[in-house]
């Protein structure tokens, strides 16, 4: 079989990746890194994200992205998530797909369809969706964008051999957080962090404070502190900052 | 525990070859579907020759829980010969390298969360028996699901060429870089706290 040159190149980039997760050391570092080579292929935004429970964030679940904020905003604002299309088939899925395979648009809902489009108007256009799975591990789906509605299936693979390598990454990353990571400048509490989890799924803080057994006066506290630590005007930013720092999960 | 059959000791062990490959024919053929040689009881195809290495996890019954098969790459073997349009540039061959085939683990197939305890004997084998013998690399075709598991318990893998889709399954072919790290860290990874293999008979390892 005749190996086409843009196929080699695909998999140059690819294996150019995996070459330099030996020696990323930090999250923010792996996500320049995935970005440039998902770059290369002609993507623009990615997330990497462990599948959990609203309100369940284990130690080792993962949050990666480089995606337009005003989307995440608008997307937390919403209570997207429960509603994500994408998510949806990612969940019954174990091979890449792409957002417009029939698997995705047949059967969506009003509201999933308003979504795509809502995304459309923010650059999200068209995507191609990774599954990842392993013993032990959270699931996790890699949501790669770009410009281009026809992927060549070639480039897909590549992204899905990336996407593996990003997540174990990403993973062995997280386990050595405390080290790695003691140089943060924005350190949350836990109370702080465990409040702004609690605001991201749209709960008022009078809410927050019966499930968190707390006075309503201390939750007003923390949430404002951590938008005094992010140094931003509302709530809303303080989660999409601690979402983009890793330090929530959506 | 750990078994190794090779050409010198492969008729002491007859009786446990069979039961590997009656297992394979469940597995690869009955469960995966997988069009192989076989007579309706037994896989065994071109590749279980007197060149074959095994390696096995055994029960105290001598109940095989997991297996893989290790052929050099010097003589014809399953990628050179059906897959080579996998590796983009050339199948990896030499007296340093094997290639990987038929590993499967009955732990896998169990419904509970008991630890994969021959699996992970058989990962740390593998790369304990490759060092013993100055091996290299390790060639190997997988499904693609497998590999954040391979990773995740330790190996130290190269592609060495894009996925592919067959049948709907993502399959792709790789290398196991053999190095004392990785061996360390799937020891590690798979709660294995000394050496696996059997203590060898003067020249039982080495003839392949």
């Amino acid at each position: 079989m005749m190996m086409t040159s843009k196929k080699l190149e695909y998999f140059e980039n690819a294996s150019s990746f995996i070459a330099e997760c030996k020696t990323i050391s930090s999250s923010a570092e792996l996500v320049a890194t995935f970005h440039k080579h998902i770059s290369e292929l002609g993507f623009c935004h990615f997330t990497c994200t462990s599948f959990c429970s609203d309100s369940d964030t284990p130690h080792n679940a993962v949050r990666l992205a480089e995606y337009p904020s005003e989307w995440i905003e608008h997307y937390i604002q919403q209570s997207y998530k429960k509603h994500d299309r994408i998510l949806s088939v990612a969940r019954n899925r174990i091979i890449p797909f792409s957002w417009d395979d029939p698997v995705v648009m047949h059967g969506m809902t009003d509201l999933q369809e308003q979504i795509f489009q809502e995304a459309r108007e923010t650059g999200i256009i068209h995507g191609v969706t990774v599954p990842v799975y392993a013993d032990g591990f959270i699931p996790a789906t890699i949501n790669i964008v770009g410009p281009n509605r026809d992927v060549d299936p070639d480039v897909q693979h590549a992204l899905h051999l990336m996407s593996i390598y990003l997540y174990d990454t990403a993973v062995k990353l997280r386990k050595q957080e405390p080290e790695t990571l003691t140089d943060r400048v924005i350190e949350l509490t836990d109370r702080e962090r465990e409040c702004l989890q609690w605001v991201a799924e749209g709960k008022s803080e009078s809410v927050i404070a019966e499930l968190m057994n707390i006075s309503q006066s201390t939750v007003h506290f923390h949430v404002e502190n951590t938008k005094r630590k992010y140094g931003v005007a509302t709530r809303v930013q303080a989660v999409v900052r601690a979402f983009l720092d890793n330090q929530l999960l959506l | 525990m750990i078994v190794i059959i090779n050409r010198l000791n492969r008729d002491d062990y007859t009786d446990l070859l069979d039961q590997m490959y009656r297992q394979r024919y469940d597995i690869f053929i009955k469960r995966f579907g997988w069009d192989l040689p076989n007579d309706g009881v037994l896989e065994i195809d071109e590749y279980d020759t007197d060149d074959a290495v095994y390696i096995l996890s055994v029960d105290d019954e001598m109940n095989i829980k997991a297996s893989m098969r290790l052929c050099p790459t010097m003589k014809p073997h399953l990628m050179a010969d059906k897959f080579a349009h996998l590796c983009f540039k050339g199948v990896p061959t030499g007296p340093s390298i094997m290639e990987v085939t038929r590993f499967y683990s009955l732990d896998h197939y169990k419904r509970d969360d008991l630890p994969q305890h021959f699996t992970g004997e058989l990962r740390a084998a593998m790369l304990e028996y490759a060092l013993s013998e100055g091996l290299t690399q390790l060639t190997c075709i997988a499904n693609l699901t497998i590999i954040p598991n391979m990773l995740k318990t330790g190996y130290d893998l190269t592609p060495l060429g894009l996925p592919i889709l067959k049948k709907n399954e993502c399959i792709m072919a790789y290398a196991i870089n053999v190095t004392h790290a990785s061996y360390i860290e799937v020891c590690e990874n798979n709660d294995i706290d000394g050496p696996l293999l059997p203590v060898s008979k003067p020249g039982e390892r080495t003839a392949a």
